[in-house]
């Protein structure tokens, strides 16, 4: 498996254990949420997500960072976009975030103000305070001095005022899962659950506030870690819909970390749906090759063949499968396929190419900028889309293509000499070259033969 | 003689009975297709490739993967009529004895050929890479059998 993003360790969030006050606190909104049943719909919190919300805990502040920030109190929602004052907002998010830890004013003024900003920080800070409490109780009835609490001289949150954050119960809810001596229902149960709490990212709105990074990270490697536990456990129970949920939630929010698309692939495959799994393959290729310029892993590609070999259904008779092997769409241009199936083809072509008597070549053509530089990767799409479409359309239905790397594509003509291969080329490089993009870009060919098994070295008598 | 209609073709169509003996430092003999029943006499090592090339690039198989360049006008893709070169297997004399090698040119690739040689008698077979390989191959070969009945 390869995880191709950094990992992060819990850097800024407060590393203490939950005071007994908090314990009991979250205890009792945990107690409401054991309902709480809807496994299926990991989708984006809304706001004041019904998750956290329950009937018994109206009259607890709710107060939720992951995929939003938002507090909920009594039925009554605050959110960034009811409060005009960016700045009484700012500040209520490095509290909350912060909270449980000796925030100095100096450091609540340096995540609120650039330097020379404010004339006088420390008063604006006083006044700001002095509105976001109005705003607590004004907006949510909170009797605000009770959460926001001025003590040695800072600002901070109040830990002992009853309220609940969803980072809390995610934690906690993980924390559980790897207790001893659970049963693998319990487990089951926990991971789900923190999994559901997880809605997006930490406090998207503030992600690019350097405070908000670590802990952005922090909660994304946590979400990355459970959900994969989570759709290998439901794998095994043959739970598929659920599984393909967990790792579609997943892959959202991280897409780069493959034992999802692989946990994915099976669900799909294990819910019969090979063909939605050969669409998530291919997806996962485009997505390799644009952004990160390699091709997926071996064994995603693995699981992808065993996919193809994988008989749908027992029963089925030769005229159903012949229906699936025909193009469902009119034949036009070369096949476009990808490098797995290319490479099929070529050790096809290669193994039939003593009976057939063809002469066939591959060619390479690469994009680059100009003067062989790299192409800005804002270009990169239009660049691939007009290369598919000139190169599909050009060359000759038997003709096959794929896409190699990030501006790259594979060529295979038969029954073509060389001096005709290059002709062929240069005409689809002008082609391309001729196109609007032609001034920011160069395409590139190189031609060698196919080899035939019996000319391949190692078959030599 | 079965004419080879492009395109219904096998790969034995270059797969010969091939018979040769040294005269005056060059080569002679005669290949022999059993299964289209045509036959190519030869008289020289230039006689054997230039005739041989010219039925390939009638039947165009195995098709040359390069264009043949020439000093005049540019050669053309494919013949259009069938070499003059190639008679009908009955058309004359065949040695009464066993082929000195079994020719079969598999490909031809970077303007020459492939295939393999085998020593009809002896049951040994090598791969040639190109013609000069061939003709070496075969030169080798009746040298080893000449010194053999000296």
């Amino acid at each position: 498996m390869r995880i191709l993003r950094r990992r992060y360790e819990k850097p800024d969030v407060p590393d203490r254990l939950p005071t007994d006050v908090e314990k009991s606190r979250i205890n009792v909104f945990k107690q409401s949420l054991l309902g709480y049943n809807n496994m299926n719909a990991y989708g984006r919190m809304e706001r004041g997500s019904r998750d956290m919300e329950s009937s018994t805990e109206k009259d607890m502040l709710q107060v939720q960072m992951l995929g939003d920030f938002c507090l909920t109190y009594n039925g009554k929602v605050l959110s960034g976009e009811s409060v005009r004052a960016k700045q009484v907002w700012n500040l209520l998010e490095y509290i909350a975030a912060n909270r449980g830890r000796e925030n100095s004013l100096d450091r609540i003024i340096e995540a609120l103000w650039e330097e020379g900003d404010a004339e006088d920080p420390a008063n604006a800070l006083k006044n700001l305070a002095y509105r976001l409490r109005t705003t607590l109780k004004n907006s949510l009835g909170l009797p605000a001095s009770d959460y926001i609490v001025f003590k040695h001289g800072t600002y901070s949150w109040n830990m002992e005022a009853p309220c609940v954050f969803d980072t809390d119960l995610f934690e906690e809810e993980l924390k559980r899962a790897k207790q001893q001596g659970l049963s693998r229902e319990e487990i089951y149960q926990h991971y789900s659950r923190a999994v559901s709490l997880y809605k997006g990212n930490y406090m998207p709105q503030a992600s690019y506030k350097q405070w908000a990074q670590s802990q952005t990270a922090y909660y994304q490697r946590l979400f990355m870690e459970a959900a994969a536990v989570l759709s290998g456990m439901l794998l095994e129970d043959q739970r598929y819909a659920e599984a393909e949920d967990a790792c579609r939630a997943a892959i959202a929010c991280d897409p780069f970390v493959e034992v999802n698309h692989i946990n994915l692939i099976h669900a799909l495959v294990g819910s019969n749906n090979q063909k939605k799994a050969r669409e998530h393959y291919e997806f996962v290729c485009r997505l390799y090759l644009d952004e990160l310029g390699v091709k997926p892993s071996d064994t995603i590609t693995k699981i992808y063949m065993d996919v193809i070999n994988q008989n749908a259904e027992f029963e089925r008779d030769l005229a159903t499968i012949k229906e699936e092997l025909k193009e469902d769409t009119e034949v036009k241009g070369a096949l476009m396929c990808n490098f797995e199936v290319f490479r099929s083809i070529y050790r096809l072509q290669a193994r039939a190419a003593l009976r057939s008597g063809s002469s066939i070549y591959i060619a390479l053509l690469t994009a680059t900028g100009r003067d062989g530089a790299e192409i800005r990767p804002e270009m990169l799409e239009r660049i691939v889309d007009n290369m598919t479409t000139v190169i599909s359309s050009f060359l000759r239905k038997d003709d096959m293509v794929c896409r190699y790397g990030r501006a790259q594509f594979l060529i295979m003509l038969a029954n073509i000499t060389y001096e005709n291969m290059g002709m062929v080329l240069d005409r689809l490089i002008r082609q391309i070259n001729a196109c609007r993009m032609g001034q920011k870009v160069e395409v590139h060919g190189q031609v060698r033969a196919l080899d035939p098994v019996e000319l391949e070295e190692k078959r030599h008598d | 003689m079965t004419d080879p209609e492009r395109g219904k073709i096998s790969a034995n169509i270059s797969l010969f009975r091939m018979y040769a003996e040294k005269k005056d430092h060059d080569l002679a003999g005669v290949l022999v297709n059993d299964y289209y029943g045509f036959r190519i006499d030869y008289s020289s090592v230039g006689q054997l490739f230039s005739y041989l090339d010219e039925f390939l690039d009638y039947v165009n198989f195995p098709m040359a993967a390069t264009r043949r360049r020439t000093f005049g006008e540019s050669a053309p893709e494919k013949r259009e009529a069938m070499p003059e070169h190639v008679k009908d297997v009955e058309d004359g004399a065949i040695p009464d004895r066993q082929p000195d090698f079994i020719l079969h040119v598999q490909f031809r690739q970077g303007a020459t050929w492939q295939g393999t040689l085998r020593r009809a008698d002896r049951q040994t077979t090598r791969r040639f890479r190109s013609e000069l390989e061939l003709i070496t191959l075969i030169m080798n070969a009746l040298d080893i059998e000449r010194g053999k009945d000296l």
